[in-house]
């Protein structure tokens, strides 16, 4: 390409899209790889359509495995073309990837709480994992601004350990909760445990040109009234106006290439239609493709300066790879049956979560596992879906009006809960690049390692203890058999779509793969600006951050370029 | 061949019945309850990249007519019509059967093999029974008595996978309609200007139900119902 731009940006998601807003705002032209087709919420998305318009009522399929409405396009856990493989004797590991514009931004929950101080020193706290090289209240005010940017609901302020309140003016009024909410609270208090009103990245008031929730179609479709955050409505239009972004899409970037004096001079790609190979040139490269391709991409970019990969000198690319430890129950709660008839649409997410509550428990040695997580959870009389009926109907294999008279009863009284938990790096995760397979364009793939933790383990027997308590308490029975045992009762890794941690960021070159500001340390002019740079991986859902620490990193690289320093 | 003699089926029967289920799949050397993948034409799904807002099904559907009236006596065998509320095949319960059990994909493979030797089995007592042909041909009552035997496990064990898999596409298709939605209650996908505080009536009935498990609040003023503003207590 012939064009002169000044930073390549590779990947349009939460951190590729916030580094194209910051970057672009400050005058920089800037190109940006996308390896997915161009998408845009406002036309595609399917508001209000029904299971019954869609293919097989819209069920999940090997096409679709979210389901047909679900915004993931060419792509989920496997994307034609472009395999992945898990090493032998490793626990599985499954890698969903989406082939779009915005990325994984489309297809989220939209949860977005903040890290907290605990969060970035949990080896000070207690001698597991690693520090991050800074701190919350260096990261703070990019949250706040964050959530002025992307619109996020949530408060008021709660006051609970390690879970940060926002500051006056960056958080929308949180929506009433639900009201099958408001029961499994009583539940939840009746333990001693508080719930709170989730952050989410859903607008409950308008912001700016975008119009606030309607408190209809669940968000994993997308929103063409563009009241949730998805960075192709929020960041790259905004970006585009500036008239210094270039979007290219269907380009796969498979290596960063150097020049004779060692610095990054832009990126190979291959265009994904037309099979062609590129080169794109810049004075400055962010890798933004998501933890598992940003490693890929570093892992393949070999030299003679860096024969195992740029930046892999110490061995730490690729490595501590870490997902959300993820556990779930569903339950009939007889006590929610015969509720007033209410819409319990609301946003697509839970109202109101259960924050991690056992901070002073672990800090007196009375858990058997050092981190927390925190319940999400749903219920109410949400849109029916095959699973959902068939969770109402309790196989009693009624037929006429005593099945349409007991699923009128015991509809709106099904609950989910599932867990959501930090993980602790171990040397048994991580990506390297497979020496046998490669895509379809001839470029080694990556190979996953995971081994669950005992910590871990031991935190979903806990989540899922806690779980069948709360039940019990609500007078009601779990639905399906329940795993007691860590090893089925935990997801799989990468299940919970939140891997992070492969190329993180440290206070040397020695321990890390970048500085503090996301800054390469083997070539200065490379940043890495998504869930790779993370240290650690707390229960908190990494999105936000992931905005939060993008947005810092670009700052950063605005400023060196402004100075002449890169 | 256990099963069908627990059905009560004489050898010969059962040897008919192996000869139409071997049909039904399109495979003469197939016989016995272990069915693997149905032999079918590959077909393509709906691919990764659908058009969501004008929705497509790209496969064929492939009962037979007599098969595709089997299955809407079934799926109104669950869900009758009763009074304005209508049947299971008023909303095409019975398309989305066929629909489900043609698709290229895993899932609906193995339960169209389920659904196929279900509906031989029920072709078999419709001609044991009444010497028709096909289930569809047999007289209402003799139609009605087979599904009231393969309701009860106990009574047709070797149906007992096929009526519980049946029926569950029965129910999730037919409260994934509309109509679905007003007989199950269900009130959403309707667009709001603002999402309702809890009202007086959803606040009481949470507060007996609290009552009546004997949940009592340990933290006070933590609870959502308190930061809400929503007073636990009658109105």
């Amino acid at each position: 390409m012939a064009e002169a731009f000044d930073v390549i940006v590779v990947g349009s998601g939460a951190g590729g899209g916030m580094a194209a807003y910051e970057l672009t705002r400050r005058g920089l032209k800037v190109l940006m790889l996308e390896a997915g087709r161009h998408y845009d919420p406002l036309t595609e998305t399917p508001m209000f359509d029904t299971p019954d318009k869609a293919p097989l009522r819209g069920e999940p399929t090997p096409d679709k495995p979210f389901g047909y409405y679900d915004s993931t396009i060419d792509g989920g856990w496997d994307v034609p073309n472009e395999p992945y493989t898990v090493a032998k004797g490793s626990e599985p590991f499954k890698w969903w990837r989406p082939r779009m514009l915005g990325g994984r931004t489309n297809h989220w929950g939209r949860v977005s709480l903040r890290f907290g101080p605990y969060d970035f020193k949990p080896y000070s706290r207690d001698g597991l994992g690693f520090d991050w090289p800074v701190t919350y209240d260096e990261i703070a005010p990019w949250y706040d601004k964050v959530e002025r940017l992307i619109g996020v609901s949530g408060g008021p302020a709660m006051g609970l350990e390690n879970i940060p309140d926002s500051p006056e003016g960056c958080l929308q009024p949180a929506p009433p909760p639900k009201p099958y909410e408001l029961l499994l609270s009583r539940a939840y208090a009746s333990m001693g445990i508080p719930t709170a009103p989730v952050h989410a990245a859903i607008l409950t008031r308008p912001l700016g040109d975008r119009a606030a929730c309607f408190y209809a179609t669940s968000c994993l479709r997308g929103c063409s009234i563009r009241a949730n955050f998805q960075s192709p409505t929020v960041l790259l239009p905004p970006a585009l106006a500036t008239g210094n972004l270039t979007i290219r899409p269907n380009s796969l970037v498979y290596q960063v290439d150097l020049d004779a004096a060692g610095k990054a001079s832009g990126v190979s790609f291959v265009d994904r239609q037309t099979g062609a190979h590129h080169f794109a040139r810049a004075k400055s490269v962010v890798l933004s493709a998501g933890a598992g391709e940003t490693a890929r991409i570093l892992l393949n970019s070999k030299s003679s300066q860096f024969p195992d990969g740029l930046g892999n000198d110490h061995g730490l690319v690729g490595r501590y790879l870490m997902d959300t430890v993820g556990t779930k129950i569903t339950a009939q709660i007889p006590a929610l049956e015969n509720m007033p008839l209410t819409n319990d649409d609301g946003m697509s997410i839970m109202h109101t979560y259960v924050p991690w509550w056992g901070h002073s428990l672990q800090a007196a040695k009375k858990l058997n596992f050092p981190r927390g997580y925190h319940v999400e959870m749903q219920g109410g009389r949400i849109m029916p879906q095959m699973a959902l009926t068939g969770w109402v109907d309790d196989g009693q294999a009624l037929r006429g009006p005593d099945l349409r008279a007991k699923m009128r009863r015991r509809y709106g009284s099904i609950i989910r809960m599932v867990s959501r938990g930090e993980m602790i790096p171990n040397e048994n995760c991580f990506a390297d690049l497979d020496p046998d397979v490669k895509d379809k364009w001839g470029v080694p793939v990556l190979r996953f390692h995971w081994k669950w933790g005992d910590y871990e383990l031991r935190q979903a027997e806990h989540s899922i203890q806690t779980f069948m308590e709360v039940v019990d308490r609500m007078g009601g029975k779990p639905i399906g058999p329940v795993e007691t045992e860590g090893h089925k009762a935990i997801s799989k890794g990468g299940e919970i779509i939140h891997e992070v941690g492969t190329a993180r960021m440290g206070s040397s070159a020695r321990n890390s793969v970048v500085d503090g500001f996301g800054r390469s340390w083997a070539v200065r002019n490379l940043f890495v600006a998504d869930g790779a740079v993370m240290a650690s991986s707390p229960d908190k859902n990494p999105t936000l951050s992931i905005l939060a620490l993008s947005w810092r990193t670009s700052s950063h690289l605005a400023d060196l370029a402004e100075r002449g320093e890169l | 061949m256990s099963d069908d003699l627990k059905d009560g089926i004489d050898r010969r029967a059962a040897l008919v019945w192996a000869g139409a289920l071997a049909a039904a799949i399109g495979s003469a050397h197939h016989f016995g309850f272990s069915l693997g993948s149905p032999v079918k034409k590959i077909v393509a799904g709906y691919g990764t990249d659908p058009d969501m807002l004008n929705p497509v099904v790209p496969w064929e559907r492939t009962l037979s007519d007599a098969q595709l009236a089997a299955i809407r006596t079934f799926v109104d065998f669950i869900l009758p019509r009763e009074g304005d509320v209508p049947s299971a095949s008023d909303v095409g319960v019975h398309e989305l059967i066929d629909e489900w059990i043609s698709a290229p994909y895993p899932d609906q493979a193995k339960d169209n093999a389920l659904v196929l030797e279900g509906l031989a089995r029920m072709d078999l007592q419709a001609r044991r029974r009444s010497g028709a042909k096909v289930f569809s041909g047999a007289p209402r009552a003799v139609q009605m008595a087979i599904l009231e035997d393969i309701a009860d496990p106990t009574r047709m064990p070797a149906t007992k996978d096929f009526y519980a898999r049946l029926r569950y596409l029965v129910v999730g298709a037919y409260y994934t309609t509309e109509a679905g939605f007003a007989d199950i209650g269900y009130v959403g996908n309707v667009a709001l200007k603002a999402f309702p505080e809890p009202s007086p009536d959803v606040l009481a009935a949470i507060e007996r139900a609290s009552q009546q498990l004997g949940l009592v609040d340990a933290i006070g003023r933590k609870s959502v119902t308190a930061i809400t503003g929503a007073k636990p207590g009658l109105p």
